[in-house]
Parts: C-alpha cells; structure tokens; sequence
C-alpha cells in the first residue's frame, strides 16, 4: 500500500487522477448527505428550526426536536390538566369504573 | 428603537404587539427575552458576524426606564451585564437548565419573550415554564413559529394550562407568534 502512495506520489499524472478521483468522491458524499438531510429536514419540517445555520446542524436540531416534542407536549398535558384523560388505571379500577356506569 | 438598536423585531412586524403589551412602560419591572442574537457564525440561529447580540434588550433598557432587563442563550461567549440588563445561559433543548435560569432570575416577570431556537420543542420548553415565572396577567410571546410548525401549535392551543386560557396564534410578516396572557 506504501509502495502503491510513493509511485503515486512520484508520477506526476498518476498523482493528478488520484487527486481528481479524491475530490470528486469527496464532492459526491457531500453532495448524497447534504441531500440526505435535506430530505429528512423536509419529511420532518413540523419539528424543524428556522433555517439559519448549517444545514447539518439544522438536521441534528430537527431530529432532537422530534424527539422531544411529544414528551414536551405530555408535560403540558400534565399541567394543564391535574388528571389528564389519558390517565392509566389498573384493570380492578377499571372494572369499578364500569360496575358504576354499567 | 428596536431598529435604531438592530434587532429585527421591526422587520417582522413584530413591534405593534410590543407597544401595545407595554403601553405603560413605567409599571413594567421584568422581562425576560430567551435568544440574544449571537454574531459567531458557529452557533445555530446566528444574527451573522455583524449582528449586535442583546440588540432588543438594549431596546427594552431604553424604553422600560424601570425595568430589570434579563436576557439569556446559549453561546457564553456574548453573555453580559450591563447597568438594568443581565444575561444567564440557557439551552432550549435541554428542559433542565431552565430550572438554573428561574433561580438566578428569582423574580416574576411581565414579559417573557422566546426569541430563541425557533423550533417547537424550545418554545415548548419556555412555554412549560413561565407559569411560575410570570406574574399573573404577564404575557409570553414565541416569536418565528413557521407554518409548518402550525400544526403543533393547534395542538397546543387546545391544552393551555389553566392559567393559559387567553391564547392566539397571530400571523406577522412571513411567520407566527404564539401570545399567552396569564390569568389575573
Ligand atoms: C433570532 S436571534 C435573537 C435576536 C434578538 N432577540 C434580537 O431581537 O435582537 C436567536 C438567538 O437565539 C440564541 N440561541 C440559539 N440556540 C439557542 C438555544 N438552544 N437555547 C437558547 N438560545 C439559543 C442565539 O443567541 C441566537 O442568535
């Protein structure tokens, strides 16, 4: 492998086509994961930021937003209402509650 | 005056809300803006390398003459003190540090502004917060919610604690506020 970089290293044209095929991946990826987040920025866009950023860091926030969110909205839930109607009960409160009502 | 300091709350039409909330500067003593405005391009949400961080809160100082000024971000780099204004760290992701915020603030607030990470779950952070924090018939505004984040504000507009009751959406230029009044 050593050999393979110095022979590259050493010939000039060879070294020019190993720097074009470098960039030109490395261009790719970024282009596949900027179109990536942007895909995923956009399916999610309920949760996401206002763009003002990198758009990775736009999809990282958008993604810790989706997953806060429900849980934030429980937790609202639960100071707006002291017994939220979402309230689990046990099977035997369950079947006293339908003794009552019938 | 809030141009004339730089913040953008002007530009969003923001700024006929404010003047209405606190038509009588002088009884207001509180009020608390989250988002100071960075100018380091590395934070998310930056007012670029030539904004003015606590652009709006050098604006409340000018017109609130009795006021104590508090701000709060989470870039610590542009955190300051200056005469009425006072400025914590905050994060709106994390629930957590708002908790450190309301004990160093210790005080009931007029005004709580979210001018922060526009993104539901930080306003829901504030949102879940003020309700100690404001004094009763205070006001919280989240500013920049985008439409396509209405839908959870429908959502929220139908579960207000208690003392949440007198809600609106409120369409500006080229986004929402969510408006909060607490009970008096
Ligand atoms: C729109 S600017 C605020 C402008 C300012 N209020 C004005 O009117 O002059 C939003 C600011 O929120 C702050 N911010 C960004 N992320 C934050 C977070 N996670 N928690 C708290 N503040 C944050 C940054 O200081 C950012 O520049």
């Amino acid at each position: 492998m050593r050999s393979l970089k110095n022979i590259i290293k050493r010939t000039p044209s060879l070294f020019r086509i190993a720097r074009a095929i470098k960039q030109t991946s490395s261009t790719a990826l970024k282009n596949a994961l900027y179109s990536k987040y942007n895909g995923v920025i956009s399916e999610l866009r309920i949760f996401a930021p206002t763009p003002s950023g990198s758009v990775r860091a736009r999809f990282d926030l958008t993604l810790l937003s989706a997953k806060q969110v429900i849980p934030l909205l429980g937790e609202l839930v639960k100071a707006s209402r002291p017994q939220p109607s979402g309230r689990v009960v046990t099977v035997a409160e369950f079947c006293d509650e339908l003794a009552r009502k019938g | 005056m809030l141009e004339k300091h730089g913040s953008d709350k002007a530009i969003h039409n923001y700024h006929p809300i404010y003047a209405s909330i606190l038509d009588q500067p002088n009884k207001i003593t509180a009020v608390l803006e989250v988002g100071l405005g960075t100018n380091n391009t590395d934070v998310f949400s930056n007012m670029g390398k030539g904004g003015k961080p606590g652009a709006s809160l050098s604006a409340f100082k000018e017109f609130l003459p009795n006021a104590r000024i508090y701000g709060a971000a989470t870039d610590r780099r542009i955190l300051f003190q200056d005469g009425m204004i006072k400025t914590f760290w905050v994060d709106q992701t994390d629930p957590s540090t708002f908790e450190l915020l309301g004990r160093d603030i210790g005080g009931q607030l007029d005004l709580i502004i979210d001018d922060g990470l526009h993104a539901p779950n930080a306003n829901l952070t504030v949102l879940l917060f003020p309700l100690e924090w404001l004094k009763p018939g205070g006001r919280l505004i989240i500013e920049d919610i985008m439409p396509d984040s209405l839908p959870v504000w429908h959502l929220v507009s139908s579960l207000p604690p208690p003392a949440f009751e007198n809600h609106r959406i409120v369409s500006a230029n080229n986004a929402y506020l969510f408006c909060v009044r607490k009970d008096a």
